[in-house]
């Protein structure tokens, strides 16, 4: 750039723009020259310098000629059609200023960083420039003074009392748009958020707002902003400093108060790296459970259980399309790449009326899109995967290709060990990625997305188990005119897994079972005004289940292939949202959504007989539907209705209530969630499961959103909970209904959270008290558990502690810390032992009754940033985490077996011992 | 077909680094006590009657505490058995909890049977109707030098049973196996110690070679539901290692089949499969297995299964060396290591009887004594059996 320039923040005073005496007076003339050649010209005959900032000058062309004028005279003439002031400072120095002028248009990267690279001169503050204050460059701008910008000239017989801001928020690294950012108004609470070209608009009352942006991984900034009319003022952000080592999972601060939906969680792929996690590997979805409301069954669970729900209430979507399976290895690590992936929004409350389906959550996966102008690589390599991702520009500016590949090496690292024992294990796992987005012009956007991962364990030498996760998704999202947007979505997703087994006798098979879903969803949106915002549309998505088949291994196999009849069904919603605001302080969410459910032929169900438990003996009927026939419907309407009320400022009251139905379960008898566990379909015999949940919190942010509390309460109730009875066969079960129990769910909950987001120690506290029941009643013995009374479900974890913090020495090092407490998991205890058949057995009885004790563990790791420079070629990372430095041995689960006629008690533990790890990543 | 992973990582894998090994060595399964504040005492019903016309055998007992060995016999009760033609087979007790039909019967197809029970307390139980699986007869036992599944060297017991008529389907199998013990260490004289004073007399009993007899003690299904023909090809009922002292010499087993009705298959096996290990990720999910005995009240949880089944039975002999004609390692429970204690250790020993006398040791080292002895089990085989030959023993 070459200018002698400085950075600087005004003071937001009103000084003359010119007001020195004794200047000289000078002659020249421009010709159709531009602003910087007539300020060269005015160098040249005078003994000023000008100071300004190259950008800041339009692109228009002056043209004057002066005879013996003041150089006052001269600039304010050439300056007249620009934003730009100038202040005489001494007798060689002019500076440019942008102060109190009108604008419509401001150049963009207008207030960027990028100013301060810039800086070749430091001027030197001096006693006689009281009006400007200079800032240093080596102060940190973070905590620096608030700039001001001045939008409009104050005009007599103004009006209007609120102005429209708008403008585009960009990221300065890759000058990509910043999607998703807060725009929030710290004195009046008006709030925006930047749409997916970083577009914002804002309505601010006249005068002088201090405006403060809020974003995941992006520096905070904050502007005072003096309006007197509309105008527009752009934001360029560094994905800053504070990156490095502030708050690693954070809701939007501003979204947590502002809002009408209760429950929502966001978290940032990029920010969760700063958290230790089991070797090393990035998991934003055990981050997420370090947070109220989301837990798992334990540490090798396979899912989620969201406020008192069962695993298999969650809609995890992956770019729209749902992901059956978002975990490897028993859900140890995640599937997803961390590199591709941006964010995770995790709707546990409120849940909004376009998505449908699942009762308990929507986790709301959103891949990154490709940077359209510079080829960039990340990769890392960790103990259990290396991992590359690539974003590689298609058509400049324009489109963008994403690539990500991760793996295990471990299957070698078994190899090659010496203990007998593992060299019979197997585990591998990859997941791959490509997303190609695509913007046409400014009114068409195309995304379209692919991911498949694969996982094989086997442990025992006989059988090997597979699964793998296929999804696809295309998003056209187009729009019509500046009020009405909509986005056209298909997507296609499938899940399955295989057994082998190869055994010593005839019974060698191979199992197999997979589910796919295609669906179509068109999403509109309507802002109608600033009262109301509409969102409507309409999905559809067909099911089909391939429930098992069972083929024979080997000429020997004495096994007959088997093949359980393809399920199909058709899950269909309408809904229709409004975000509705009553007044400054009252927000209203009302959506609803009707929600179908088509069992379809081709199918032959069963009918049993009325009054008498489910069995083959029971059957009174078989009856026939030819393909695509309608078997059995079901649907429901579901209301989703919020609301916020700001009893100040910052402090809000919530309330929710959403109704929701689900049509597909998974079967399985185990205590916690397997990937092996099958997805049914409603149909004849299987009722659909509905819930209704009812919350209602207090959000408060103090010191400027620098600390965050929140508490929220919950109450919900399923309705068609299935259940299994003990010793149920779900494999290959032609009559799965006679194992099925359908019962009611009761869970409630209280969660608090306070959480800091900036300065050097920053972090969560999360706390909830929650149960969870399930009541299982029936008229008959079988069909009962613990005789039809509530008992705890299989999570209920009534205390959950979790400290997330994080602590930055400097810029480039921090050290993080886990902790995390909660009550120990229900489980099914036996009442004694008796003998039968000589042998011991243990005799159990109520489910649930008992607990194994408390879950602890803390978890350190230390964080190195490479140096930040911008022209190194890549940019790295290290972390070295501990897990579970305590060595605790949380109990997973307990067990009791008959070995040799005796009876054996056993107590299981995932990670009892410290796990060291290193990994280390690079970007380039 | 359920994920049983991790069936063999027990708590001796803490050593080793790196990835899996790492998850391994990281995750254990540790044994401990279990808690004994919930126990709740329940009616425990062993009722297996064939159609095998004997005297017919039901046991009665409780349950009991995980700190205590042996379950509490419920004695004094009354145990009969009814048909649906009214004819009721009344049972004694002949040993405490142990009770045999007075008359020996055996179950026919075409009659339901139900069980009745009323403890000296008056609790009265019931059972649901059973009636008779008429199935195959037991084809073929045999046994096969194999290795199993974790590649260890062995024979493996095998059945072949098939039913053309299809009827079985479901099959729970038994055993007994008989083994011959040979001491190794036997010689034909005893030391005997009267008041501090050694002397050595022949043997009075046989202590050299001996015969054990142990019941099966695991739940053994099969089901050939699913498949092609009612039939069990190779099915293996036991797998002994290569050195399990059992199979040192000669050994015999009796294999039961007891064709049984498809509940009672689903009784055995959900029992079978809760007191199996678990994976260690996943579990299946506990609980009461409800059979077909209720009490009369129906508030009291009744343990076992009613069971009506047509059973046969096949024995077959074999010796260490038909299958491992190299091996001569003769394993035995005990190492055997021959040991010279000084007189003032010896003596006592031999008194208490827990050693057995070898030698004289003809060149003692300082501090050795004048008897080579052996722990008693190496020179005394009643130790592990009993030293009459059984009735069906055949060399």
């Amino acid at each position: 750039m070459g200018h002698r320039i400085l950075f600087f923040i005004l003071f937001s005073g009103i000084y003359p723009g010119h007001s020195q005496a004794q200047e000289p007076r000078i002659s020249l003339r421009i010709e159709e020259g531009s602003i910087k050649q007539a300020l060269e010209k005015i160098e040249g005959i005078t003994e000023y310098r000008v100071y300004y900032l190259e950008q800041w000058l339009p692109k228009d062309t002056v043209s004057g000629t002066y005879e013996n004028a003041r150089v006052s005279e001269v600039l304010e003439d050439v300056l007249k059609n620009t934003v730009l002031n100038f202040y005489i400072l001494d007798k060689n120095s002019i500076i440019l200023t942008r102060n109190k002028l009108i604008y419509d248009t401001l150049p963009q990267s207008f207030f960027g960083r990028k100013v301060q690279d810039s800086v070749t001169e430091i001027f030197d503050t001096t006693e006689d420039m009281d009006p400007v204050v200079f800032i240093k460059e080596n102060i940190s701008e973070k905590n620096a003074e608030i700039e001001t910008v001045f939008i409009g000239k104050e005009t007599i017989g103004d009006t209007k009392s609120k102005y429209t801001l708008s403008g585009y928020v960009t990221n300065q690294t890759d000058g990509k748009p910043i999607p998703n950012l807060s725009i929030i108004s710290t004195k009046d609470h008006i709030g925006a958020t930047t749409d997916d070209s970083g577009f914002y608009k804002i309505l601010l009352p006249q005068g002088e707002n201090l405006l403060e942006t809020r974003s995941l991984g992006i520096e905070n900034q904050k502007k005072r902003v003096i309006i007197h009319n509309d105008g527009t003022l752009d934001f360029v952000l560094d994905e800053s400093v504070e990156r490095l080592d502030e708050v690693i999972v954070e809701a939007d601060a501003a979204k947590n108060v502002e809002e009408a939906l209760t429950g929502t969680i966001d978290i940032d792929s990029e920010e969760s790296k700063n958290i230790p996690m089991v070797l090393g590997e990035r998991n934003i979805l055990k981050a997420a459970t370090a947070l109220p409301g989301i837990s798992t069954a334990g540490e090798g669970a396979t899912g989620f259980n969201v406020r008192g729900g069962k695993t298999d209430q969650n809609l995890i979507l992956l770019d729209n399309a749902v992901i059956y399976n978002p975990t490897h290895f028993f859900g140890i690590f995640q599937a997803l790449n961390p590199f591709t992936t941006k964010n995770v929004t995790i709707y546990t409350g409120s849940i909004p009326a376009e998505y449908g389906g699942r009762l308990s959550s929507v986790f709301d996966i959103t891949t990154k899109d490709a940077n359209v102008n510079t080829f960039e690589g990340e990769a890392s390599i960790g103990p259990v995967t290396g991992n590359l991702a690539l974003e590689i520009p298609v058509i400049k500016g324009k489109s963008a290709l994403v690539l990500g590949g991760r793996g295990t090496y471990s299957d070698w690292i078994l190899q090659s060990l010496d203990e007998e024992s593992l060299k019979n294990s197997k585990a591998s796992f990859y997941d791959v990625m490509a997303k190609y987005n695509h913007k046409i012009n400014a009114k068409n956007e195309v995304k379209l997305n692919g991911y498949y991962s694969k996982d094989q364990f086997s442990i025992t030498s006989d059988s090997l188990y597979g699964y793998s996760n296929q999804v696809f998704s295309a998003v056209w999202n187009h729009e019509i005119n500046p009020k009405n947007t909509g986005s056209l979505i298909v997507t296609h997703s499938g899940y399955d897994f295989e057994i082998g087994y190869d055994g010593p006798t005839t019974t060698d098979f191979d199992f197999g079972f997979g589910i796919d879903e295609t669906g179509l969803q068109l999403k509109m949106k309507y802002l109608h005004g600033d009262t109301h915002k509409f969102t409507y549309g309409l999905s559809s998505k067909l099911y089909s289940v391939r429930p098992g088949s069972i083929a024979p291994e080997g000429a020997e196999s004495n096994i007959i292939p088997l093949d359980i009849a393809t399920e199909r069904g058709l899950e269909s919603g309408l809904f229709i949202s409004d975000n509705f605001k009553v007044s400054d302080r009252l927000l209203l969410n009302i959506g609803v959504r009707y929600s179908m459910f088509q069992a379809l032929g081709e199918a032959s169900p069963k009918v049993y007989e009325q009054g008498v438990p489910k069995s083959e003996e029971t059957v009174v009927d078989t009856l026939n539907f030819g393909s695509g026939e309608t078997v059995k419907s079901y649907g429901g309407l579901e209301p989703r209705v919020s609301a916020r009320y700001f009893i100040t400022p910052d402090f809000s009251v919530k309330a929710g209530y959403n109704r929701i139905y689900q049509y597909i379960h998974t079967l399985s008898n185990n205590t916690t969630a397997s990937p092996i566990d099958t997805w049914k379909l409603s149909d004849l015999n299987i009722k659909p499961q509905n819930a209704d949940q009812y919350s209602l919190g207090l959000f408060k942010n103090f010191k400027e959103n620098t600390y965050e509390v929140s508490l929220e309460g919950y109450f919900k109730k399923i309705d068609h909970i299935l259940d299994f009875k003990t010793g149920a066969q779900l494999l290959l079960n032609k009559n799965v209904e006679t194992e099925v129990l359908q019962g009611r769910g009761r869970a409630y909950g209280l969660e608090f959270l306070i959480r800091k987001n900036e300065g050097k120690l920053n972090g969560w506290l999360g706390y909830t008290y929650s149960r969870s029941f399930v009541k299982l009643d029936s008229d008959f013995d079988d069909e009962q558990v613990n005789n039809g009374e509530y008992f705890p479900s299989n999570y209920d974890k009534p205390h959950d502690l979790s400290i997330t913090a994080n602590y930055k020495f400097t810029q480039r090092f921090s050290l993080s810390a886990n902790f995390v407490y909660q009550t120990g998991r229900p489980v099914t205890y036996p009442l004694g032992s008796y003998r039968y058949q000589d042998a011991d057995y243990v005799f159990y009885s109520d489910r649930n009754k008992y607990r194994i004790p408390d879950y602890y563990r803390l978890d350190l790791s230390f964080n190195v940033e490479g140096n930040h420079k911008i022209k190194k070629f890549a940019h790295s990372f290290w972390n070295l985490s501990i897990y579970n430095v305590l060595g605790r041995n949380n109990p997973y689960s307990v067990f009791f077996v008959t070995e040799n006629g005796e009876i054996k008690a056993y107590q299981s533990s995932i990670f009892s011992i410290p796990i060291p790890t290193i990994t280390y990543n690079f970007k380039f | 077909m359920k994920a049983r992973l991790y069936k063999k990582y027990r708590i001796h894998h803490r050593g080793c680094l790196l990835f899996i090994g790492m998850l391994l060595c990281g995750s254990c399964v540790e044994e401990f006590q279990p808690d004994t504040e919930f126990f709740e005492s329940a009616l425990v019903v062993e009722a297996v009657i064939t159609d095998e016309v004997k005297e017919q055998e039901i046991i009665l007992s409780n349950t009991f505490r995980f700190d205590e060995q042996e379950p509490q016999p419920v004695q004094n009760a009354n145990v009969r058995i009814i048909d649906n033609e009214g004819t009721e087979y009344e049972f004694d007790e002949v040993a405490p909890g142990r009770y045999l039909s007075i008359e020996t019967f055996g179950a026919v197809p075409e009659k339901e049977y139900t069980l009745r029970i009323a403890t000296e307390n008056g609790t009265r139980y019931s059972s649901e109707t059973a009636q008779l699986t008429q199935g195959a007869v037991v084809d073929d036992v045999y046994a096969v030098a194999t290795t199993n599944q974790d590649n260890v060297e062995g024979v493996s017991l095998r059945i072949d049973t098939f039913d053309p008529s299809g009827n079985s389907r479901y099959y729970r199998f038994e055993y007994e196996e008989t083994y011959k013990i040979i001491a190794p260490k036997w010689v034909n004289v005893d030391a005997v110690v009267e008041n501090g004073v050694v002397s050595f007399q022949p043997k009075t009993s046989e202590q050299q070679t001996c015969y054990n007899t142990m019941p099966s003690n695991k739940i053994t299904v099969a089901s050939t539901n699913g498949q092609a023909e009612d039939r069990l090809t190779g099915f293996t009922v036991r797998f002994i290692e290569k050195d399990n002292f059992i199979i040192a010499h000669r050994y015999s087993i009796l294999v039961h089949q007891y064709v049984i009705s498809p509940e009672a298959y689903r009784y055995y096996n959900n029992l079978a499969d809760l007191s199996t290990s678990e994976s260690i990720f996943s579990e299946n999910q506990p609980g009461f297995i409800e059979g077909n005995i209720a009490s009369a009240n129906g508030n009291e949880k009744v343990l076992g299964y009613f069971e009506i089944s047509s059973s046969s039975s096949q024995r077959i002999f074999f010796n260490h060396g038909d299958f491992f004609p190299d091996d001569f390692s003769l394993s035995y429970p005990s190492s055997c290591e021959v040991a010279a204690p000084e007189a003032m250790v010896a003596v006592p020993l031999l008194r208490r009887g827990g050693t057995k006398f070898l030698s004289y040791n003809t060149s003692p080292d300082p501090f050795e004594g004048p008897y080579n002895l052996v722990e008693r089990v190496c020179g005394d085989c009643t130790v592990l059996g009993d030293n009459v030959v059984p009735d069906f023993w055949e060399e």
